[in-house]
């Protein structure tokens, strides 16, 4: 999977877009303000160089005013005064506004020195009424030519200026497209992405789905043959046993009421007969039993051992009183489990104890529990007829018998019994034997 | 006027038939036993139907020994279809079987049995057991009053 998860992804895809939106933004922002200030300067050098034609047009005025004079004409001096006062104020107004140009402004100085030049010339000639020099009118050029200069310069800087005008404004144009694609893209990215997670997702969940339903039908699988499995040992448990009866009882019956008619062979015979059918019944009940394990529900609660050990000891005991065994048990021995199989196991356990010992005069049968570690131990040990560790194994498998039936009578089934038990709560189970020495059972809960 | 004190014994296994039967005379129980030998046929014989359609419904056996695995209605459904009945609601019913599952008890006591007896194998434990309800049920324990 990727190591990134949908919400860091769909945050990182949103956050992402977010910084280039808010770059955009600023950007924009940045060349707005540009662009506002190009406009401004485009605005400013229109207006300088306006006010520079206008001064132009004053100058021509007042040359003309001066050569209106000259040919006496009425109101030209009137007209040259007015002239000359537009174009002082002009040049006046157009000082601050070139101050951010030195050559304009030195121009504009060297234009202020001739003019001033011409004013004297001039006012001398208008007070004195003597006939200009020739050198005034090179005086009227120079101003022309100054002004033109200026106003050409204006020009050169309105022409750059308007380019960058027009350039920056195409630079804000391309960022905002730029970013908001980019933006978009981003956007579009992070989509994708989730949508392919989300996808993902889907399909995780329905593999989920599918193994869901494929464990449902295991389970009805399973419980099919579970009920299937009861069907069987409800049958075994009536039908197998059923016509044992008949067996035992007729071959009772035939030495009841025919035996004077048999030989001791043949008497022999049906008794033969009959122990067959008795075994048979036993172990049509312990495979029974073995099965029944398996199936019981479990029901754990907390339970001290002891007292259980000292019941089933007391009831060997009745049965058998003639056996002196000594019992060695601890004060309690608390366990999870529960009680009702763990009683089965004891009984199966402390039987084979009780069993195994009976040729031992000075019979004894221990339980405890060791610590190991985390884990805790329980023990059955027994002073009794020990089994060869080379069958271990064999042990714990189902109608396995160590001993012979006239040794040690038994079916075999008890320590798979006792195995099923403690395997359904968890547990192991193992055996340590020397013959002749004894045997001790070990084992684990939970 | 029917048979006193009868018993019926539901089985369908014929050498358990003849070893109860045998059982009933070793121990001097002298009470006649009628046997049916499938579900139907006992509720036939108690309810007085079919077969049994001349048979005086107040006529009702001291005891019914009744097996679980029987042919066409199962032991269960006949205890549990009589106990239904106000006629054989107090009808003492021994369940007489081999199963000794829980669930066979547990159903048969909550379906209303008077008693629950497993079938030995060995003939000595059998002839014990029939000798042991025979002299409770017949002898020992105060009949129900028939319903009115």
């Amino acid at each position: 999977m990727t190591p990134f998860t949908l919400e860091r992804k769909t945050f990182l895809g949103f956050f992402l877009t977010l910084c280039v939106l808010l770059l955009v933004s600023a950007l924009s922002l940045h060349f707005l303000d540009r662009t506002q200030e190009n406009n401004d300067w485009v605005e400013h050098t229109h207006s300088v160089i306006d006010k520079l034609q206008a001064a132009l047009d004053a100058h021509r005025q007042m040359e003309i005013a001066l050569k209106s004079y000259a040919l006496q004409q009425p109101g030209a001096r009137q007209s040259y005064g007015t002239a000359n006062g537009i174009l002082l104020n002009l040049l006046e107004t157009i000082h601050p506004m070139t101050r951010d140009n030195p050559v304009q402004q030195t121009r504009l100085t060297e234009l202020m020195a001739v003019l001033r030049q011409r004013l004297y010339l001039a006012d001398r000639y208008l007070d004195s009424h003597t006939v200009p020099s020739s050198n005034t009118i090179p005086l009227g050029a120079l101003i022309k030519n100054k002004i033109l200069e200026m106003q050409g310069e204006e020009r050169r800087l309105l022409d750059i200026r308007q380019k960058r005008y027009a350039r920056d404004s195409r630079r804000l144009m391309v960022i905002i497209v730029l970013g908001d694609l980019a933006a978009l893209v981003l956007i579009f990215i992070a989509g994708l992405l989730i949508h392919q997670d989300l996808a993902a997702r889907h399909h995780a969940e329905s593999q989920l789905r599918q193994s869901e339903q494929r464990l449902q039908v295991r389970t009805q699988e399973l419980e099919v043959l579970n009920n299937e499995l009861e069907a069987f040992s409800y049958s075994v448990s009536h039908d197998l046993r059923a016509p044992l009866r008949g067996i035992d009882g007729f071959s009772r019956l035939i030495l009841e009421s025919y035996g004077d008619r048999l030989d001791a062979t043949g008497r022999g015979y049906f008794e033969r007969i009959r122990i067959a059918t008795q075994k048979m019944a036993q172990l049509i009940d312990d495979l029974l039993n073995l099965g029944r394990i398996t199936r019981t529900t479990l029901k754990i609660e907390s339970l001290n051992l002891v007292p259980m050990v000292r019941a089933i000891a007391d009831e060997f005991g009745k049965n058998d009183p003639s056996r002196k065994v000594t019992w060695r048990l601890p004060t309690a021995l608390w366990v999870e489990g529960d009680p009702r199989l763990l009683r089965v196991a004891l009984m199966n356990l402390l039987g084979n104890a009780w069993k195994f010992t009976q040729h031992n005069p000075a019979a004894l049968i221990e339980v405890g529990a060791e610590q190991d570690g985390e884990k805790v131990i329980y023990f059955v040990r027994d002073n009794g007829a020990g089994f060869d560790m080379q069958f271990e194994n064999k042990l714990f498998t189902a109608f396995q018998r160590l001993h012979t039936p006239a040794e040690f009578p038994g079916s075999g089934v008890g320590l798979a019994i006792v195995q099923r038990i403690i395997n359904r709560h968890g547990g192991k189970i193992w055996g340590q034997g020397i013959v002749d020495q004894g045997a001790t059972f070990r084992f684990t809960l939970n | 006027m029917g048979q006193v004190n009868s018993i019926l014994l539901v089985e369908d296994n014929e050498d358990d038939i003849e070893l109860t039967l045998l059982c009933f005379k070793k121990n001097n129980i002298a009470n006649p036993v009628n046997v049916v030998r499938d579900g139907a046929e006992a509720l036939d014989y108690l309810f007085c139907a079919g077969r049994y359609k001349s048979r005086d419904p107040l006529d009702l056996p001291v005891l019914v020994l009744l097996d679980l695995n029987l042919p066409k209605l199962g032991g269960s459904e006949v205890l549990q279809r009589l106990r239904a009945d106000p006629r054989t609601r107090r009808l003492p019913i021994v369940i007489f079987t081999t199963s000794d599952e829980e669930k066979d008890l547990a159903q048969s006591y909550d379906s209303g049995a008077n008693s629950y007896v497993r079938k030995p194998v060995a003939l000595d434990e059998f002839n014990e057991a029939i000798r042991n309800v025979g002299l409770y049920w017949v002898v020992i324990n105060e009949e129900p009053p028939r319903p009115a």
